[in-house]
């Protein structure tokens, strides 16, 4: 009889009801969605209005402008300034730039606008001087100057290529991932801890464990609120998928964003240890603590471990494999962050993977199962405090095949 | 038949305190067995443990035939002493989702918890929350939850605490209708006139050891005192074995105390035979357990 399964659908469901929960999880996020996209589109049609310019007028006073080239639709040769001042007054031109006499040697161009001179403007003459300057040179070492390199980097073995260019998203995507990751895991585990402070608060707990034993109670919120998180995640993911989507400036760093499918396996897999590791603890730390304040206290301290290796970035970016992260990544309670970081940043011996993914199950295993003991001590302790010593006496008792319990009101 | 609970010679011991020290009983099939004593003396560590809430540290308990197991467990009904419902779940989904703790499945849970509810007269609440709930309301729901799964045994730990003289009358009415159907119950009360009017056996156990255990009218003959209530005429003082005679208020009638050796039957034989006297009602006068629990417990205080 699997009734932990039943207590899975009751927390489940139990959690669906809760309206705070139901708007932090779907509605919220939704909401940042609309609110993201509407200013994305606003911000981007505005911004296209005014950076187009128009016609830019050119006064060269160093005769670096080839008449020919100047042929381009985007550009207005004028004589002298005043007829260009002109021009931008008459709003024929929207700025020009005058290249002075001593260009060659100083490389002195002065710009005019009516309003502000966006970067785009700023990129087309400079790559207008740059065409006019190469022109009586050969056309592929033109090209070459323009563009001199494209440059491709490769870790040693060649497992995986860091393009240059998405540098952005290479630094991006293992803070986005991790702390998306480490958040996950954190609120998965509290509203763990969450259900089981309730269930004491509520009483339940001796109504519950006089029909199921304490290990299927933990099994099955565990469980339940596992797959609450997962859900969450999954809601989380779609929208920002949406958001990339919609947005086009998103999709050449969606495409880029592209991990190996082992990486999203290994994600998997470090999620779902970080949750046990973290979800039992938690669940023991609920099931000692007398109210959800003096639980939620002992929680914090726990999520600045999980958020240690974000904290830890400019370490990670430098070197993935110097020692700070390597024993982030190695040590369980901050490897699942911390190996989604370097895992992501570049590659990692496989041994190191190994260990810590080893490191990680026993960790699991054990607090899991001290998690049990602990629950079974702890939930009938309603409104007091289980000590470190009275947890220890639990464990040797428990060894010794016998469970004490210290509360007077039990007697 | 064998006994519904069979509790040999358990001892609990806390970290620093003795809560139960070589107890045995038993509790027969079909009976409402009554267990009281004082604060503190035991009552529901030797509750958890016959639940396997708690075990204990010495001797054997044997529940409905066999160990306090999970399967055990699913034939037994328990209100703790401590009453609480899930506070934002509606009526009937909590209830539903305690018998299904039980074993029962989803739809059966769900429809017997919609009768129980009906039954109790709770019919308007039973899509309500919990808390929405007045007290009276949750104790008859939290009643509901021990009795869904149609336990062959029952335990309750201070069922009328916090009832009203209605809900009190439901909810022993319950009991009995439970007892009918040869269901055994297990009573932990502080109410002695419920014991005395319902338990056929008690357990008095005080500082974890049994004081008093058998039929409650067998215990009470134990500890009646040498004295009978009569109510008529005459001057009972003038009879050679009574040897003092004063008004009880409470039971409206003359409370003589006998000498050793003067019986009971002995005083009627020679009331009757006298045409002085006249006698409109005549009784042994049994202790009320308040006062034999108010003399074994203090007697140990002492």
């Amino acid at each position: 009889m699997n009734r932990y399964l039943t207590i899975a659908r009751h927390e489940i469901t139990t959690q669906l009801r809760r309206k705070a929960f139901v708007f932090f999880a779907f509605i919220f996020p939704a909401l940042m969605l609309g609110l993201n996209v509407g200013i994305g589109q606003y911000t981007a049609s505005r911004m296209e209005r005014e950076n187009d310019l128009g016609t830019i007028g050119v006064v060269d006073h160093a005769g670096v402008v080839d008449q020919v080239l100047n042929q381009a639709d985007d550009f207005r040769y004028f004589e002298n300034e005043e007829a260009a001042e002109q021009a931008l007054v008459n709003k024929a031109i929207g700025a020009y730039f005058v290249i002075s006499d001593s260009y060659i040697l100083t490389g002195q161009v002065d710009g005019y606008t009516l309003s502000s001179f966006p970067e785009s403007t700023k990129d087309m003459i400079d790559s207008f001087i740059r065409e006019n300057l190469l022109a009586d040179q050969d056309q592929k070492v033109a090209a070459r100057i323009a563009d001199p390199m494209s440059i491709t980097m490769k870790t040693i073995g060649g497992a995986r290529e860091l393009d240059d260019e998405d540098m952005m998203v290479h630094i991006m995507t293992p803070i986005v991932f991790s702390a998306l990751f480490a958040m996950s895991v954190i609120m998965t585990s509290s509203y763990l801890m969450q259900s089981v402070v309730e269930e004491k608060e509520s009483r339940m707990v001796e109504l519950m464990i006089s029909s199921v034993s304490p290990k299927e109670i933990l099994y099955g919120k565990v469980l339940g609120l596992g797959a609450i998180g997962l859900m969450q995640i999954g809601v989380w993911i779609t929208i920002a998928l949406i958001a990339l989507t919609i947005s086009p400036e998103a999709a050449g760093w969606l495409s880029a964003l592209s991990l190996p499918w082992w990486i999203l396996v290994m994600a998997v897999v470090y999620i779902l240890f970080g949750y046990l590791l973290y979800g039992s603890l938690l669940a023991g730390i609920g099931a000692s603590s007398s109210s959800l304040q003096e639980a939620q206290s002992i929680s914090g301290i726990l999520t600045m471990l999980v958020m240690s290796p974000i904290f830890a970035l400019a370490a990670f970016i430098s070197n993935p494999s110097s020692a700070i992260p390597v024993a982030l990544s190695l040590i369980p309670f901050t490897s699942p962050t911390g190996m989604m970081m370097r895992l992501t940043l570049s590659t990692v011996p496989w041994w190191q993977l190994a260990l810590s993914l080893l490191l990680l199950a026993l960790t699991a295993y054990a607090v899991v199962w001290l998690a049990a003991w602990v629950f079974r001590a702890g939930l009938l302790l309603t409104g007091k405090r289980l000590t470190p010593s009275i947890l220890f006496r639990t464990i040797r008792a428990r060894s010794n095949g016998q469970i004490i319990t210290v509360d007077r009101s039990l007697q | 038949m064998e006994n519904t609970v069979q509790v040999n010679n358990v001892t609990k011991t806390f970290t620093e305190t003795v809560a139960v020290d070589q107890l045995s009983f038993q509790v027969k099939p079909g009976e409402i067995f009554a267990m009281l004593g004082p604060n503190g003396a035991g009552k529901t560590t030797t509750i958890r443990m016959i639940l396997d809430i708690l075990r204990p540290d010495s001797g054997t308990i044997q529940v409905l035939g066999g160990s306090p197991d999970r399967i055990a467990m699913d034939r037994v009904g328990y209100l703790p002493e401590e009453r609480g419902l899930y506070r934002d779940l509606p009526v009937k989904e909590c209830l539903a989702y305690l018998g299904e703790l039980k074993g029962l499945s989803r739809g059966v849970a769900l429809s017997r918890s919609i009768d129980w509810l009906e039954r109790v007269g709770l019919e308007d609440a039973m899509d309500k929350k919990v808390s929405a709930l007045s007290r009276g309301m949750q104790q008859k729901a939290q009643f509901i939850a021990t009795v869904l799964h149609d336990p062959d045994l029952l335990i309750v730990d201070e069922p009328f605490a916090g009832l009203d003289p209605v809900n009190t009358m439901l909810i022993k009415d319950m009991i009995y209708d439970l007892k009918d159907n040869g269901r055994t119950v297990i009573m932990s009360t502080h109410m002695m006139h419920q014991i005395e009017e319902m338990a056929d056996r008690l357990l008095m156990v005080n500082e974890g050891r049994l004081v008093l255990y058998g039929k409650v009218s067998d215990i009470q003959s134990q500890f009646a005192s040498h004295s009978v209530y009569v109510s008529g005429d005459g001057d009972w003082m003038s009879l050679e074995g009574v040897e003092e005679v004063a008004f009880d208020r409470d039971e409206k009638a003359y409370k003589l105390l006998l000498s050793e050796d003067y019986s009971a039957d002995t005083f009627l034989r020679d009331a009757t035979r006298h045409s002085d006297f006249r006698i409109d009602r005549f009784q042994v006068a049994l202790p009320a357990l308040d006062e034999i629990f108010v003399q074994v417990a203090g007697g140990n205080h002492q």
